[in-house]
């Protein structure tokens, strides 16, 4: 391992000012899930590590009137346990539960997960339906993006060098919504995904009034199937043949690589049976 | 007490044998004590670590390492320039080895990506890092080859050394080749009703994954011994082969096997112990090498990949009439265990369909320029059952039967023999076995009923997305190598009454320390609790080939029975002279030597402390021996029940029924244990373990990111049922249980497959991918 230089912070405040100090020489520690391996197999470059583990204002899971703030430093453990997210966002508990093993959930944050912007990011596929809001804060104070602007490519976000995500805003489910996540991976834990992909769906009178499509690891960054999507919304009558051949526009909206983990192809045939699956779990299918 | 039933007649009844006592190291392993290599720190120790190819196959035209003996700390760079070359095999085999002398210290030539270039010693890990990144090495490319089949058209020739031995063929890169014909296989196929007229199978590398990769610690004690704490399956093996190849006197070597965090086959072979003990040797100080994941992955051993062809023929009736195997191995660089791998695809399969007409098996282990494979839990048998176990169950869907009819009509059973045994041995002939014990009959009976079959099968029961299929197979292996493998043991009094044992066999995680000390208690008539061990020491206890082959039970355990024989003569001949009476009116019960007639009695701590101190003084102590010309083969019958995601193609087993025969059994947890850990390390070989290399050579996935093994979450229900036989060659009717059941997973899966959608799967791992891809082209609607 290479040597650096390690600072531990104890408010937003110092981590920012460190943060404009170092520029795009360094990084931050939040959980380490993911920096300490890179770290022991010299794959940083950066000389700095930023300790912000012990920065209050980016913890906790707090409701605000119609809405869910949940701290950049909270784990995927927190978030399992958390009352207010299982009344009022269960989609982002379903997708912690598949996140590597109870060691990684003890520690890997939801900051980390977003912020390393990794297409098969298990957390961030039910963001995206949840049209997730980012609370940024730098040198220059504080803004919020939607997540659809915020991920650019494979690890690149629009993060400015002396900027932190400090929380992800979410709306309070209301009770007509209903969502689920699929993921598929090479085994049942400690795996990437080979893709993934989750739907939330408000149903009103029997009809799909919205639905919100998103898939991870078939496309550099995750991304929504909004054509998918446009196609469902107001349909009434849900038969498979029909539904397989909706499901099936999805290969348009994807565009994904081979690795170990599975082919350009195989990604694509299969994003069409999760996606497929995902709604067999959320509507009545017949035939 | 605990008994062995046989047809309903109680034929044996035990004290310590069948029970489940405490394991020996359990308590220490537990709390943490430390045991194992890596837990001794010694001053002054250097740490090493070897510098590798990054070529698949190339000359060294020079090593400059000027740069690196510069650096402050580092203190030795060994390569082929400064260490002796004489040509040895690092498998820890019998002598003489039957694997080729093929591989040296260092070479001038290195022939994998992953293979030794040169090793450097120095005062810490990151100062040796440093030394290797400043080591300049000038390299000469060849040309390579990865496929063994191109590799056998001799184009690129990977061992063309004057010095080196035991190679079939270099021009054609041919380690070992076999033909043997017993009947006339082409007339018997033609002459067949059925045919299966030619499937090819394929299997991949992978890899043993002990949680302790390869580790040594070597020092000189106090009169100039080189020590080498090491761990390894093969202690004795690692003393003759490190004597002969650093030429330094085998008096002057001492090795030492402490505890062992896994080994399955890996750790059967000399891998850095030479490296750490000649740096001693030069450097006069403690030397410690510990391979990384990464290297355990790339550079250690790996199961052979293998490709498999197989014709069957059978009469209307079911009978097989004639079975055709042709093995080809991968064995890459190298050609550690090649032969006998080889073999063993052959010998551990073919016997068990032994009324065949004609049998032929014809193999080949090829070297390529690939990470090397070795020996792995199953050793060769592994890849022969699922390419023959996926046959047969090919005939009884083309004859439309159920399969396991099939196998009824034509499996061995008690009595009877196969030419094969003769046939094909350890890389040469072998010896005729007769089986005396089998209750595979039963076996599959009883796991039939546990998994439900006529439930389950041909009914491709469907559930959304998921369609459901059960499958089977069956398979043996063996007890030890016979007239090969010997194993020693010793045994003494003490002055309070208690034994020590002495054995050179290693345990690796096993428990045989715990299992051989249950049958010295069980002989002697002493508690279990009286015994104390000492192991795998080759200075202080008595010879042993080591951990390898399903053997300790059987041979270690056939010398222990021995020992505990004599020990106990011994100890009733010293108590009849003290009791004055006839030793045959003496037995050994509750800790005393007691007089059947009159029911006076001695204690074993009176005898001890008198034999030591007022009469007759002497140690009483015994030693002996045992080899086998038998080497009696367990037998299995695995079934497992799966769910098939034809959207997704993922395979999910639901639950696994293995029924063993392994003889009496000495240690039920233990035994247990060993078949569900098989059976655990089968399913990943079936399901998601696989290496993969680009086309220059280079291992693609090497670290537990990218190799999937299962976790536990991904582990079914997996029910281990044990109908007990006795053995009359064993000690206390007693077989093996190390091996056999890695051989069912991978067929019993892909027999599943075929019930549930009728698609073989021929290539394993069967990854989502591949299943899925299948399903689409069987045209089946998802």
């Amino acid at each position: 391992m290479r040597e650096f230089e390690y600072y531990k912070v104890k408010n937003l405040k110092e981590a920012i000012n460190l943060s404009k100090k170092f520029g795009k020489n360094k990084r931050f520690l939040a959980g380490g899930t993911d920096l300490i391996v890179r770290l022991k197999d010299n794959l940083i470059k950066e000389e700095n590590i930023i300790d912000i583990k012990n920065i209050e204002e980016l913890k906790g899971i707090k409701e605000v009137e119609d809405e869910i703030h949940i701290g950049s430093l909270v784990t995927f453990s927190e978030i399992i346990e958390s009352d207010i997210l299982k009344k009022y966002s269960p989609l982002i508990v379903e997708a912690s539960k598949k996140v590597g093993s109870p060691q990684i959930r003890n520690k890997g944050t939801i900051g980390g997960n977003i912020c390393n912007a990794s297409p098969a990011g298990d957390s961030i596929p039910p963001l995206f339906c949840e049209d997730a809001k980012f609370f940024l804060e730098s040198t220059n104070g504080s803004r919020i993006v939607n997540i659809e602007d915020f991920f650019k490519g494979p690890g690149k976000t629009i993060l400015k060098e002396d900027e932190i995500l400090v929380k992800i805003i979410l709306k309070k489910w209301k009770e007509n919504e209903f969502g689920f996540f699929n993921k598929l991976g090479q085994r049942n834990a400690l795996t990437i995904a080979i893709a993934s992909s989750c739907i939330k769906i408000k149903k009103s009178d029997g009809k799909i009034e919205d639905i919100k499509i998103s898939l991870g690891s078939v496309s550099p960054t995750v991304i929504r199937a909004k054509k998918v999507e446009n196609i469902l919304r107001g349909l009434k009558e849900y038969k498979k043949d029909e539904i397989i051949k909706i499901c099936d526009e999805v290969k348009e909206e994807i565009d994904p690589i081979t690795d170990v983990r599975g082919s350009r192809e195989y990604r694509i045939e299969v994003s069409k049976y999760l996606v497929f699956e995902a709604l067999n779990n959320l509507l009545n299918i017949r035939g | 007490m605990s008994k062995v039933i046989k047809e309903e007649k109680i034929i044996k009844e035990f004290n310590t044998v069948g029970k489940n006592v405490e394991k020996y190291d359990g308590l220490p392993l537990v709390t943490g004590q430390p045991l194992f290599t890596d837990d001794i720190f010694l001053p002054n120790m250097l740490y090493a670590k070897i510098m590798t190819s990054p070529y698949p196959h190339a000359e060294i035209v020079e090593i400059d390492e000027s740069e690196a003996l510069k650096i402050p700390g580092v203190r030795i760079v060994l390569s082929y320039k400064n260490t002796p070359r004489i040509a040895h095999t690092t498998a820890g085999q019998g002598y003489p080895e039957p694997s080729p002398y093929d591989h040296f210290m260092f070479d001038k030539k290195v022939r994998f990506i992953g293979d030794r270039v040169c090793a450097v010693g120095g005062d810490s890990i990151e100062i040796v890092e440093e030394a290797i990144s400043k080591i300049k090495v000038t390299y000469k490319e060849l040309p390579y080859v990865l496929d063994p089949e191109e590799a056998m058209k001799g184009e690129v020739i990977i061992h063309d050394e004057d010095d080196i031995s035991g190679v079939y063929d270099k021009n054609r890169n041919i380690i070992s080749h076999v033909e043997i014909p017993i009947g006339d296989v082409e007339n018997e196929l033609k002459e067949s009703f059925y045919k299966i007229e030619e499937e090819i199978y394929f299997t991949q590398p992978v890899q043993h994954t002990p949680i302790e990769t390869h580790i040594s610690i070597t020092y000189f004690d106090e009169y100039g011994n080189l020590i080498v704490r090491s761990s390894t399956q093969v202690p004795f093996h690692i003393r003759r082969i490190l004597s002969k190849i650093l030429e330094f006197p085998m008096k002057k070597i001492r090795v030492i096997k402490p505890r062992i965090g896994g080994g399955f086959g890996v750790k059967q072979e000399l891998l850095i112990e030479d490296i750490c003990s000649l740096m001693t040797i030069r450097t006069k100080r403690p030397v410690r090498m510990e391979l990384t994941r990464k290297e355990e992955f790339i550079s250690s051993r790996l199961r052979h990949p293998s490709k498999i062809w197989i014709r069957l023929g059978a009469d209307r009736d079911g009978k097989l009439n004639a079975i055709d195997m042709r093995v080809l191995l991968n064995n890459g660089a190298y050609g550690t265990h090649g032969p006998t791998v080889l073999f063993n695809s052959g010998s551990k399969t073919l016997p068990l369909y032994n009324k065949v007409k004609a049998v032929r098996f014809i193999g080949d282990a090829v070297y390529t320029n690939l990470p090397v494979s070795g020996a792995f839990r199953g050793y060769g048998a592994t890849n022969g059952y699922f390419a023959l176990e996926s046959a047969m169950d090919d005939l009884a869907n083309l004859m439309g039967i159920d399969p396991i009819e099939l196998r009824k009509i034509n499996h061995i059973s008690e009595g009877e023999t196969s030419p094969i045994f003769e046939k094909l041995g350890e890389g040469k002939e072998g010896i005729t076995q007769y089986i005396e014990s089998s209750a595979l009959s039963k076996c599959i009976e009883i796991g039939k009923k546990e998994i439900e079959w006529e439930k389950w099968r041909g009914k491709r029961v469907r559930n959304g997305n998921l369609v459901r299929g059960v499958g089977m197979a069956i398979m043996m292996q063996g007890s030890g190598i016979p007239l090969v493998d010997m194993a020693g043991a010793r045994a003494k009094l003490n002055d309070d009454g208690t034994l020590h044992l002495f054995i050179g066999a290693t345990d690796i995680g096993t428990g045989s320390d715990t299992i051989l000390a249950q049958i010295l208690s069980e002989e002697v008539g002493i508690p279990y609790e009286d015994i104390k061990v000492y192991s795998s020491d080759s200075d202080f206890t008595p010879f042993d080939t080591g951990a390898y082959a399903s053997s300790t039970t059987y041979v270690t355990g056939g010398a222990v029975k021995k020992v505990g024989n004599e020990i106990k003569r011994k100890i009733i001949s010293y108590a009849s002279k003290l009791m004055n009476e006839n030793p045959e009116n003496l037995i050994i019960k509750e800790r005393s030597v007691v007089n059947i007639i009159t029911g006076e009695k001695i204690s074993l701590r009176e005898i001890g402390e008198r034999s030591f101190y007022d009469f007759e003084q002497e140690q009483i102590e015994a030693s002996a021996s045992f080899i086998s010309p038998k080497s009696p083969p367990p037998f299995a019958a695995h079934f497992v029940l799966i769910d098939l995601d034809l959207e997704t193609g993922k395979i999910i087993p639901i639950k696994y029924v293995a029924v063993n025969d392994i003889g009496v059994i000495i240690h039920p947890n233990l035994a247990k244990g060993q078949a569900i850990g098989s059976i655990v390390q089968g399913l990943g070989f079936a399901l998601t373990e696989e290496l993969i290399y680009s086309k220059r050579g280079v291992m693609l996935n090497p670290s537990f990111l990218d190799y999937k093994l299962l976790t536990s979450v991904d582990i079914p229900e997996i029910n281990v049922k044990f109908i007990e036989t006795y053995d009359p060659t064993g000690p206390f009717g007693a077989k093996s249980v190390a091996e056999i059941n890695i051989n069912g997973p991978a067929p019993a899966i892909r027999n599943a497959v075929l019930d549930a959608v009728g698609i073989k799967l021929n290539s394993l791992p069967m990854t989502p991918e591949k299943v899925f891809k299948a399903i689409l082209n069987s045209g089946i609607k998802i």
